[in-house]
C-alpha cells in the first residue's frame, strides 16, 4: 500500500512536467492548427539545452532557464517566421510531412553534434529525498512540479487576462473571427509558437534533472504529448493536465507492477483505447469531422 | 468499340511507365557484380515498400508514418517460424500477410473515422509498441537477434546467387504496380481519390470512406508485411531495433515524397534516385553517412512539401508543359 501511494505521489509528480510539455503542444495546435511532429524533438532538444549550460557554467539548469526562456521564445517566432507560416495554410499532410522531416534533422543533428550517448545533469539535490510519512520523494521531481505549476499558473493568467492572451484564445477559437475585430493574427501566432516553446523550454529543464537525454529520444515524448493531450482533450487546460496526470501514474503502475520497457506499450494500447471509446477525451469537445 | 488485344498491348509499350519498369528489368543482367546487384535489389524492394505506401498515402492521403509495423511484423513471422519450427518461408510469406491485413484493420478500426492525424499518430504508436514489445519477448532460441540458417533452395527462398533475390524483389515490385494500377482504375480507386481528395465532399456523394480507406490500408498492410518477410530472408538476420526502425517508416515515405505522391511512377522514382545515391555517399563518407544520410532525408522532406509538393513527378510535368510551349511558340 505504501508503495502505490508512492507511486501515486511520483506519477502526480512528473505528470505536472508533462502537463506543461503537453500545454506546449496544445497551444501551438490549439492556435495555429498546426499539427507538429516534431514537438517531442523540441524537448530533446531542451534538454540538451539545459544539459549544456549546467555543464558549461556548472550552474542549476534551472538558473540556465534565464538564458533559455528568451532564446526559446526568439526561436519559436522564428519557426513561425521561416516555416509554420508557410504551412498552416497547407494541408494537414503537409504539416505532418514537414515536421516530421524536421523531426529526423533535429534527431540527427543532435545525433552528430552530441552523439548517441546517454546524456545527464547531476545537481546538488540529485540525490537528496524528501521523507514522510514513510514516503520517500526525490527532489527533482518536486522541484520539476513545482517549476511546471507556475509556469502553468503564469500561462493561464497570461491567457486570462492580459489582451494579448485573450487575442489568443480569440484567435483559437475563430481565426477569421478574430482578424474581423482587428487582431493581428500572425502576431499571435508568433507569440503562441513562442509561448509553446517556453512551456517545452521549462519541462525540458525539469526533465534533464531527473532523467538522462539521448536524440532519438524525441518520438517518445512526442507520442506521449499527443496522447496526453487527446487523452485530455483537444484544446482543454485541465483536461491536458488531469491526462498528463493520468497517463504518469499508469507509466509508474505499469512500470513497477509489470514491466518498465512495455509502458510504451502501454500507451499505445491506452492511445487505441481512447480512440474507440471517446475520441474527443475526458474535457474535450466533440470533433467536427467525426 | 472493343479494344483487342493487340492494340491494348500497343499501348502499353507506349506508356512510359512499362517502358521505365522494363528497363529496370533488364538492368540487373548487365553485370553479375555483387555490390551492383545488391543495389538493384535494395532498389527493387524499396521501390515495392514505397509503392505499397504509396497506396494508402499518397493516393488516400492517410499518412501512414508507422508502415515499418508491417515490415517488422513480417520479418519476424517469416524468420521465427522458419528458423525455430523450421516452417518454409513460403507459408511464413502468406502468414505474414495476413497478420499485415489484421494489424492494418485493428488500426483502420480505432481512427479511420476520425481526422486524418490521428491516424498517423497511432501508425507511429503502433510501430513503437512493437518494437518494444518484441524486445520485451526476445522471440527466437538465440537471444534478442535471430540468424536465419542459409540452406539453399528455392523452398527455403534461400540462394546461391544475388540475382536471384534481385529478380524475386523485381517480381514484388511489378506485382504491387499492377495491383495499383488496377485499383486506380477501378471503383474502389475512384472512391480512393475522392476521399483523398476531399472526404467530405466524397462522404456526401455517398463513398463509403471508412470502408475504402480500410480495404485499402489492408492491401498495403498486406504487401509491406510479405516485403518485411522477403527482406528477413535477404538479410538472414532480424532484431526488433533493426526491423522495427523508423527509419524504415521514413524511408518508404521518402522515396514516394520525392518521386511523387500518389503516382504509380513516383516511388520507383525516388527510389531509383536515392538509393544508389545513399549508396555512393555511404561508400564517401563512411560511417558517418547515417545520421547525415537522415539529416539529409528530413531536410528534403521539409523542403519538398514547401516547393515542390508534388515531388519529382510534377517536376518532370511541369518541365514537359514548358518545353512544350516553347515548341509551339517557335512554331509561330
Amino acid at each position: 500500500m505504501e508503495i502505490f501511494i508512492q507511486l501515486i505521489i511520483n506519477g502526480c509528480l512528473t505528470g505536472m512536467t508533462y502537463a506543461l510539455m503537453a500545454l506546449g503542444l496544445s497551444i501551438i495546435f490549439g492556435t495555429l492548427g498546426l499539427i507538429n511532429f516534431a514537438h517531442g524533438d523540441f524537448i530533446m532538444l531542451a534538454m540538451y539545452g539545459g544539459f549544456l549550460i549546467s555543464l558549461c557554467s556548472g550552474m542549476d539548469p534551472y538558473l540556465g532557464l534565464f538564458i533559455m526562456l528568451p532564446v526559446a521564445f526568439v526561436l519559436g517566432i522564428a519557426l513561425y517566421r521561416f516555416l509554420f507560416k508557410r504551412l498552416i495554410d497547407a494541408p494537414e499532410e503537409s504539416h505532418i510531412i514537414a515536421t516530421f522531416g524536421l523531426s529526423f534533422v533535429f534527431q540527427y543533428g543532435a545525433m552528430l553534434l552530441f552523439s548517441a550517448e546517454y546524456k545527464s545533469v547531476s545537481t546538488d539535490y540529485s540525490a537528496n529525498v524528501f521523507h514522510f510519512w514513510n514516503q520517500y520523494i526525490d527532489y527533482p521531481h518536486i522541484y520539476g512540479a513545482l517549476a511546471a505549476v507556475i509556469l502553468i499558473a503564469l500561462l493561464i493568467s497570461f491567457l486570462h487576462y492580459t489582451n494579448t492572451g485573450r487575442a489568443i484564445r480569440a484567435v483559437s477559437e475563430q481565426r477569421r473571427g478574430a482578424m474581423m475585430i482587428g487582431i493581428n493574427v500572425h502576431k499571435i501566432y508568433a507569440i503562441a509558437a513562442g509561448l509553446g516553446l517556453c512551456c517545452i523550454a521549462v519541462s525540458g529543464v525539469s526533465l534533464i534533472t531527473f532523467e538522462s537525454v539521448h536524440p532519438t529520444i524525441g518520438p517518445h515524448f512526442n507520442l506521449l504529448c499527443w496522447i496526453i493531450v487527446v487523452l485530455g482533450g483537444i484544446g482543454s487546460i485541465p483536461g491536458t493536465i488531469l491526462g498528463a496526470i493520468i497517463i504518469a501514474v499508469m507509466e509508474m503502475m505499469v512500470g513497477y507492477y509489470f514491466e518498465p520497457a512495455l509502458t510504451t506499450f502501454a500507451y499505445f494500447v491506452m492511445f487505441l483505447a481512447i480512440l474507440m471509446i471517446r475520441p474527443s477525451g475526458i474535457f474535450g469537445v466533440k470533433e467536427r469531422r467525426a | 468499340m472493343k479494344v483487342t488485344t493487340g492494340q491494348r498491348l500497343q499501348s502499353y509499350i507506349k506508356d512510359p511507365l512499362v517502358v521505365f519498369i522494363a528497363v529496370l528489368g533488364i538492368l540487373p543482367l548487365l553485370s553479375s557484380h555483387h555490390f551492383y546487384l545488391q543495389m538493384l535489389t535494395l532498389v527493387f524492394l524499396f521501390a515495392f515498400f514505397s509503392e505499397a505506401w504509396n497506396i494508402i498515402s499518397g493516393f488516400g492521403k492517410q499518412f501512414s508514418l508507422g508502415h515499418v509495423a508491417f515490415f517488422g511484423i513480417g520479418a519476424y513471422i517469416t524468420g521465427i517460424l522458419y528458423a525455430d519450427y523450421g516452417i518454409s518461408p513460403w507459408i511464413g510469406l502468406a502468414l505474414s500477410g495476413v497478420f499485415g491485413i489484421l494489424l492494418a484493420l485493428l488500426i483502420g478500426f480505432a481512427t479511420f473515422r476520425l481526422r486524418a492525424f490521428f491516424f498517423t499518430l497511432s501508425t507511429i504508436a503502433c510501430a513503437e509498441a512493437l518494437r518494444v514489445l518484441f524486445t520485451y519477448w526476445r522471440l527466437g532460441s538465440t537471444g534478442l537477434g535471430t540468424t536465419i540458417p542459409a540452406v539453399n533452395g528455392l523452398g527455403n527462398l534461400t540462394f546461391s546467387h544475388e540475382i536471384y533475390y534481385t529478380y524475386l524483389a523485381y517480381i514484388l515490385l511489378l506485382t504491387v504496380v499492377s495491383v495499383t494500377y488496377r485499383i486506380t482504375k477501378s471503383r474502389i480507386g475512384y472512391y480512393l481519390f475522392a476521399t483523398g481528395g476531399d472526404e467530405e465532399a466524397a462522404k456526401s456523394l455517398g463513398v463509403n470512406t471508412y470502408r475504402i480507406k480500410l480495404i485499402v490500408f489492408a492491401i498495403s498492410g498486406f504487401f509491406t508485411a510479405i516485403g518485411g518477410g522477403f527482406y528477413c530472408m535477404y538479410m538472414r538476420y532480424i532484431e526488433p531495433c533493426m526491423v522495427f526502425a523508423v527509419d524504415f517508416s521514413v524511408q518508404f515515405a521518402v522515396f514516394a515524397i520525392v518521386g511523387g505522391l500518389g503516382t504509380i511512377a513516383g516511388p520507383i522514382l525516388g527510389s531509383v534516385i536515392l538509393i544508389p545515391l545513399s549508396t555512393f555517399f555511404r561508400s564517401w563518407i563512411g560511417g558517418l553517412f547515417t545520421p547525415i544520410g537522415f539529416l539529409i532525408y528530413g531536410i528534403i522532406l521539409v523542403l519538398i512539401i514547401l516547393f515542390l509538393p508534388g515531388g519529382l513527378m510534377k517536376g518532370i510535368s511541369m518541365m514537359k508543359d514548358k518545353i512544350a510551349q516553347r515548341i509551339s511558340s517557335r512554331k509561330e
